[in-house]
């Protein structure tokens, strides 16, 4: 764990699992798009 | 951050990643409803099209029924007078079938009879055949017969023409005989010479039965001896009674035991009876 106020930002884990958690919304928000596309 | 921050953080994730799988879910097995709807129209206008020409069809078939009913009336009606002309007609018929029927039985009755008597005849004509071979045959044998007889007859008109011819000479010979006999006082009569020639046996007898004739005057008697007895016609014969001479009688017709004779001589004042004697010793 890097200090705080330090310059150089380490990524945690919860951050990654952040950057996942948007890529599925993404994902699943392009499916509903192409679904809706149909009409 | 805080352990709440990373519980939200992993809260959020799990909800990201089912939020994809129900959006990947959706994409790749939900129905294009529109193109559904679209496909399900289009079948519809379909099937109604179908159904409108389908009830074009069947109200032309209505109407054709129609007709075919109101035809079919007509044709009941047509038929209904039909069978009642029919009926009329089947009566008419059975009648006429009752009547052929009785001349039916009538007519096989009359074959019946006829065949029997065509059998009979049959029958008689064999019976008559075989009469006609026996009375062929029998023709035949009257034929030889007659041959055979006629060969006699020629024979028999052959010995007649002799038997003429030579009875023609002795009549001549029996006429110059009792042309001689006349021109010496001899007795021509065959009775006569009969008598002459053959003279009564002596014999008695008795009369049977006197009887005078009907028309005339001469007496018959008939006696009890004949020509068994010797006598012939011709001879004469004394009748008596007791001692008495009470005629002559001279003999007419002679049967082997009795005889009738025609009184030629009466005793004056006596009558010839039954029961008197007669003698030819006289």
């Amino acid at each position: 764990m890097s200090p705080r106020g330090s310059n150089s930002a380490v990524p945690d884990v919860a951050v990654g699992l952040l950057f996942v958690s948007l890529a599925s919304l993404i994902t699943g928000i392009i499916f509903l798009v192409l679904e809706l596309a149909k009409y | 951050m805080t352990f709440l921050g990373k519980v939200l953080v992993v809260v959020h994730l799990v909800l990201s990643v089912m939020f994809m799988a129900f959006a990947g879910a959706v994409y790749t097995s939900q129905t294009n409803w529109r193109k559904s709807a679209e496909t399900a129209i289009a079948n519809a206008s379909k099937a109604k099209s179908t159904a409108d020409t389908e009830k074009a069809a069947l109200q032309s078939q209505i109407d054709d029924a129609i007709k075919e009913r109101d035809g079919l009336k007509n044709d009941k009606e047509a038929l209904a007078g039909q069978v009642s002309a029919l009926t009329a007609d089947n009566a008419r018929l059975d009648s006429d079938n009752k009547v052929l029927k009785t001349s039916f039985d009538t007519q096989r009755t009359v074959a019946e009879l006829n065949s029997q008597e065509a059998e009979e005849r049959v029958k008689e004509s064999q019976i008559q055949r075989s009469r006609n071979v026996e009375l062929n045959k029998s023709r035949d044998d009257t034929v030889t017969e007659l041959n055979t007889l006629r060969d006699k007859q020629f024979g028999i008109e052959l010995q007649l023409a002799q038997a003429r011819v030579k009875n023609e000479q002795m009549l001549r010979e029996i006429a110059t005989m009792r042309a001689f006999l006349a021109s010496n006082n001899l007795p021509t009569d065959i009775r006569r010479m009969t008598v002459a020639a053959s003279p009564p046996p002596e014999l008695d007898g008795e009369v049977l039965e006197a009887r005078k004739e009907t028309k005339g005057s001469r007496v018959f008697v008939e006696i009890s001896v004949g020509s068994d007895d010797g006598l012939v016609v011709g001879h004469t014969l004394t009748v008596y009674r007791g001692d008495k001479y009470l005629g002559r009688v001279r003999l007419e017709d002679v049967r082997p035991d009795i005889s009738v004779a025609v009184v030629i001589e009466t005793a004056p004042n006596s009558v010839i009876q039954k029961d008197d004697h007669v003698t030819t010793r006289f």
